[in-house]
Formats: C-alpha cells, structure tokens, sequence
C-alpha cells in the first residue's frame, strides 16, 4: 500500500462501498443529515445486486397495509419472524427490522420520493400455514419508474437479465404469472421498453438511484473497486480504492458503509459456507466477497445461520449465455409447474418442488451412510403436455430447446439413462406421480397447497395449480445447478448502529456493514422474499444515523 | 420491424471493397457476436450468433440466404432464425463517391496512438486512423439490416432488437472500411 498518513486524494463524511439497496439507502440518509457523502462501486453500473433481484421488499405492518384497511399488529408479523428465524436470529437486530423497517420505508417514500405500492393478494411464503401469516400486504415494490429520469445515469443503472422488462407484479399476476405466458401482454410490455419504464427490481433501483445520484447529486463512480480498508489508532478512517489500474485514497471522516453484497462469485467462500460442492449465480460477477476480505483483514468477525434454508434457488445455464463475461445462471421455477417434477440420482422426488422453503434443505441434506448427498444435484424432468403450455425460461412454450441443454426421450426410462439416474424408478416415480394427479392431492409432499407457490409456480386454471401428470412423450429432462442471488448463510457481524464487530467483541471506529455483506442474524435460519432488500434498506439508514452522529 | 441503415465512405476504390466484402470469410468475424459460420453454398450459410438483449442472451442460428449477388454494386440476403422465431434480411451496396478530403486532426504521438489503441481495445470499437492524404478513390458503403421476432413475444424482442441492432451494423461497415483501409494502405 502506498498510502501515507495525511496523502488524500479525496475526501467525504461518508463513503458507501457498493450501489444497492444497502449502500443507497446510507447515502441518501446521510446526504440528509448534512454529511457529505461518495458512493464507490466496483460493477460498470449502479444497482447492485438489488437490481437484479424481484424488487420485493417485505415490510410487516407497513404504512400502505394500513391505508388499504389491512390490520397487521405487530405481534402477528413478530410471530412469523421468529418462526422464519427458527432461533437463530439476534433477537435485537430482527426487532430492529420489525419495528423500524416501517418507519425507514416510510421515511423513503416521504424525503426521498421512492413511490411504494402493494403487490396486491401476494401471500407471505408460509401463508396459512405458520404463525403470523398473512394473504396478502407485506410485500412492497415500487410503481413503474421512468429510465429517462436518471439523466447521465440512464445507461449505467442496470436492468435484469432475470426479471420481466417494465412490468409490475400485480400485472404479471392478472396475466395468469409464468404458467399463462402466451397471455402476457407482449405489446405493452414492448412499448413499455421502448419507454424504459422499468418495474421489478430494476426499477426500484431505478428511484434510489435517481433520489442519490441526480436529486442530490452524490457522486458515484462506477468501475472503481474499493480494495483496502484504512486504519488509524483503530479506526477505519478511509480506504485504498482502484479506477483504471489506479491507486487512489478516499479519507471518511464519519465512516465506511461496505454494502458490496454477498461473496457468490469469490473463488472459496460459497464452498466453505455455504456447504455444497458447487455453486453458480444470477449476480454480477463482481460480487465477490469483498467486504469479508476487507473486514476480516481488520479483525472483524464473520457469523453464520444454518445454510440450509437460505435464499437460493436452483437453475441451469443456457449455453452460450453470459453476462459479464461470466456464465449467466437462470433461477428455475419450473419443477413447481404442472407435468414437471424433481428427482434425484435415485429416480425419486424427495420434496414439495413447488415450494423452495421445502425442497432447498432437503436438497442439501447429508446420507451419513453412503456419505453423499443424495439429492444434489436435483433434476427437472417434464413431458410433452408441459412443452405445449408452458416455458422454459425465456424459451417459449414450444420452442425447441438447445439439446445441449436439455436431453429428451420417448421413454422415461430412456430419459433416465442419458440423464444418467435411475430410469426404473423413474418410471415408477411418474406412475405414483400420475395417480396422484389424477386425485389432485400430493400424498408424499403435499405439494399445492402454499397460496404462494400457486401465484409463483402455479397455473391457477387447474384445480391443484401445482400439478399435472408426466403422460405424454416425449420426455423432457436436465440436471440442475445452483442459482445464488447472493443472500448468503455468513457475513459480518454488526451492532444494532450497523456497526462492524471486531472478533473480540467490539465495534470497529468507523467501519458499518448493510445487506447482504452482513451475517443475516436479523432474519436466522428462514428466508422470505423481500427481507433481503428490507434489511439492507435498514442496515444503510441505521448506518448513516450512527455516523451523523460521530 | 426494426430496421436501421448505417453508411461510410472507405477510401478505397469499390472493385477493392467488393474483392473484400464478396467473400464473407473476410468479415463475419467483425460482426457483434460473431461466434461462427458455415458456407453451405455460394448462397447460403449457417451463422451463429451471440445476441444479447435484455432479458435475452442467446446464442442464435441464422440461415442466411443471397437473393441478390450483383457485383460490385450490389448484395441483398434473407436471414432466417434457425432455433429462434426470427426472420429478417439487408442489403450491402457500394457506390463509388468522391474521396473525403483527410481529416484535419493532428497527427498522432506514439503515446496518443497507444490512448487511441487501448480505447478500441477497452470499448471493442474502430477506431479509423485519418489518413495522412486523400485518396483517389472511395467507395461509399452502406449496410442496410432489418430484423423481425415472430410469435407471441415479437413485440417485446422487437423493441429490445431496435437499439441494439444500430450499434452492431455501424460497427460492422465501420470495421470493414478500417480494415480495407489499413491494407489498402499497407500496399
């Protein structure tokens, strides 16, 4: 390092490691509290990984519920964070989420101009199913936002390669969700682009980016890493960032924000963490642990919950298809659709494919017998009714689908041989599957009866959504992989200020995490879409709060 | 249907650009996305193709078909999506025009040409030398590309089609006149 106390190249109060969610809200809050602040962030554009993400944030008893007369007590949406959390949140820090994530997201819509909405009759994940559920009112997302708004940024705040262009919820919804993708309005959805309205998490960014960047004038600079963390007598005061192969020193008076997402894509971290032999993303190639490296390279403590029900999803990568020079991983949701089913190696469905609560830990489960595990990596199969009606991915209904990808057969039996897994009892599997379709109840699994998993995965024209028998040749099927979206089981450890806790107890001067870059023992050993993006928007405010106050 | 036109004057003499261009082994690899082709006959071929559009990132097979071989004005094809509902066609011409005068721009140190070098290499675009004289003669090349989604998402590819398809026929004219230049130059 070639910083010597005193040679700046730049200063400010705040510096915010990172342009999601996390990151914009510390500097939107700090801005407002008078400080000066830099938005830093290693990707080409701003959004992180938040945009790339749904766009759901999950905000029990939140400001909208109430003005639509949904009732939803405090204690109703306690009781189903801790049921989430399964007791491996701090209990503090899931409070903290509970009682001032309304409040933030209030605030947000009120100084900062970020216009809400209710994603109208979504169900909570577990809905009715555990305690504190509720059909419909937590989940957020943001009304259309226009691209042209963003002025110099237009072109650098990113869209999804994940999610449907210039759409909201509720419209995808009334269209019938993925399963009624013929009835999806195409033309709207074209002069929508045309437009660049943007929807999903796009365009949530997409009103955070315009609140910092163009409203208040922040400055950000994309393409520029921030490598190193600074320290003074035990404070972090600034960091060593790079831009163009270039050193430069950024001095933080009040603090460093690190809001730099997950580590998906660091070389090590996902296989000593998160406890599977591989691992693939739908995030930016630049998510790559940097603020663990940085952190810990201080001293500062890395905490984990139970990897096993986390926000993950898995998927496949279509050949040929990159984004950043890396290959670009699809989430799949496909094996809660009707005529599709998970199996194993074994030939045998082992969860509820529909639900990802259920079937993401039974994937990960260990065979302390054989030493294996059993269930990973899932396969997809589906038959020729599922190819008439429904995609795959962004491959229509019909349309042929790259043989590299996908293997097909006349027999299921034949299908199990080049897919390598137990053809028998595949066979056998799809005739119990059958029969239970024809009764429209999953005896095994249950699979059908989330309200969720219906609006998700489902085609609700059908009695159960969730299924429909694999009865017409050919055959249809593919190993899958992991999808990450960078919601991981370890990150840093912070204080209820956001605060970086050194590994022996103490906060470290100076040094605040949000998002995804922190250990999420605000949310323990459950996930619900939408806390993600919560508790970054939270992590950011609580960070800005402390640091106006140094 | 999308359709965008681009146009360059090249200062070379048009039988030179049609020698070049008549062979398409010469240039399908300065096409955006190029990821391979196959002469199937003296009018038709297979190209593959990366696109990425949004939400699509695919690699694409396109037949493509000359309708029209009329040289050394003239070359007109029909492109046909091979694994994805996707037709379209363009047209080449060359019209001989009269050569640009040299652009006024100072001459270049080693170090500027080495800026002008890393900026082509980091942004993947031409960066057309001026030339230090005018030439004699020049051609003026204008690529003409239109592109059409079929089936129920056609509206939406469409729209996504239309900005990208700019770039990558400007890129594509301005690449070939770079590299006819340069060895045009070099003789």
């Amino acid at each position: 390092m070639a910083w010597k106390i005193g040679r700046w190249d730049a200063s400010c109060d705040v510096m915010c490691v990172g342009s999601g969610i996390g990151g914009l809200s510390a500097a939107i809050a700090a801005h407002d509290a008078k400080l000066s602040v830099v938005v830093l962030e290693k990707a080409p554009k701003l959004g992180g990984v938040s945009a790339y993400s749904g766009g759901e944030v999950f905000v029990p008893n939140n400001h909208l519920m109430a003005a639509a007369g949904i009732v939803d007590p405090i204690e109703q949406g306690r009781a189903y964070l801790r049921f989430l959390a399964a007791g491996w949140a701090d209990p503090g820090k899931q409070e903290q989420l509970l009682t001032r994530g309304p409040e933030i997201v209030r605030w947000f819509e009120q100084r900062a101009g970020v216009r809400w909405k209710l994603v109208a009759g979504f169900p909570d994940y577990h809905y009715p199913k555990a305690p504190g559920t509720v059909a419909t009112g937590r989940y957020l997302e943001c009304e259309l936002f226009a691209g042209k708004s963003l002025g110099e940024w237009k072109d650098k705040t990113y869209l999804s390669p994940h999610m449907p262009n210039g759409i909201t919820h509720d419209e995808m919804f009334a269209w019938g969700g993925f399963t009624h993708i013929r009835g999806w309005d195409f033309a709207l959805m074209g002069k929508r682009f045309r437009d660049d309205q943007r929807g999903f998490g796009p365009g949530m960014m997409g009103w955070f980016v315009k609140a910092a960047m163009v409203d208040r004038a922040i400055p950000a600079h994309v393409g520029c890493a921030v490598r190193e963390l600074i320290v003074e007598g035990g404070a972090v005061v600034g960091v060593r960032a790079e831009k163009d192969g270039k050193d430069f020193f950024v001095r933080a008076r009040r603090g460093v924000v690190l809001a730099a997402g997950g580590y998906d894509w660091h070389p090590r971290f996902p296989r000593s963490f998160e406890l599977l032999p591989s691992w693939g993303s739908m995030c930016q190639p630049t998510v790559e642990g940097d603020a663990l490296v940085m952190a810990t390279s201080i001293g500062a403590e890395v905490a984990a919950v139970p990897a096993h029900n986390l926000g993950m999803f898995f998927g496949y990568q279509v050949p040929g298809e990159t984004h950043e020079g890396k290959p670009l991983v699809r989430g799949s949701w496909e094996g809660g659709f009707p005529h599709a089913i998970w199996v194993n190696r074994a030939g045998k469905r082992f969860a509820d494919e529909s639900f990802y609560r259920d079937y993401l830990p039974k994937t990960r489960a260990w065979d302390g017998v054989t030493q294996t595990l059993p269930n990973f990596p899932p396969y997809l199969v589906f038959d020729a009714s599922y190819r008439e009606k429904y995609p795959l991915g962004t491959f229509f209904p019909g349309q042929d689908l790259p043989e590299s990808l996908v293997a097909r057969a006349d027999t299921l039996r034949e299908l199990g041989e080049k897919l390598g897994i137990d053809g028998e009892a595949l066979e056998a599997t799809v005739a119990r599957w059958n029969e239970q379709c024809a009764s429209g109840r999953d005896a095994d699994f249950d699979r059908g009866t989330y309200p969720w998993a219906a609006m998700m995965t489902g085609d609700r024209a059908r009695t159960n959504p969730n299924m429909g028998p694999l009865d017409k040749a050919p055959f249809y099927g593919l190993p899958l992989v992991v999808a990450g979206v960078g919601v991981n089981a370890a990150g840093l450890r912070t204080d209820l200020d956001a605060r970086v806790l050194h590994v022996r107890g103490e906060p470290i001067e100076g040094l605040y995490a949000a998002g995804n870059s922190t250990a999420p023992l605000d949310i323990g050993a459950g996930y619900q879409s939408g806390l993600s993006n919560l508790r970054g928007l939270v992590g950011g405010f609580v960070a800005a709060e402390h640091a106006a106050k140094r | 249907m999308p359709e965008v036109t681009h146009s360059t004057v090249v200062g070379v003499p048009r039988d030179a650009v049609w020698a070049f261009v008549k062979d398409m082994d010469n240039w399908a690899p300065m096409l955006t996305g190029y990821q391979k082709h196959v002469r199937e006959s003296d009018t038709d071929s297979v190209w593959t193709l990366k696109g990425d559009v949004g939400i699509l990132a695919r690699v694409v097979e396109l037949a493509a078909h000359v309708t029209e071989w009329c040289g050394p004005e003239r070359v007109s094809f029909t492109l046909t999506g091979q694994n994805e509902p996707v037709e379209g066609g363009g047209t080449l011409t060359l019209e001989p025009c009269e050569p640009s005068a040299p652009a006024a721009a100072p001459r270049m140190g080693p170090f500027a040409r080495l800026l002008a070098w890393l900026f082509a290499l980091l942004h993947g675009k031409v960066a057309r030398p001026a030339l230090a004289e005018a030439p004699r003669e020049a051609t003026r090349l204008t690529f003409t590309l239109r592109m059409d989604a079929g089936g129920a998402m056609g509206p939406l590819v469409n729209a996504m089609l239309a900005p990208a398809m700019s770039p990558a026929c400007a890129d594509l004219a301005e690449k070939i006149a770079a590299h006819l230049e340069q060895t045009h130059r070099a003789h």
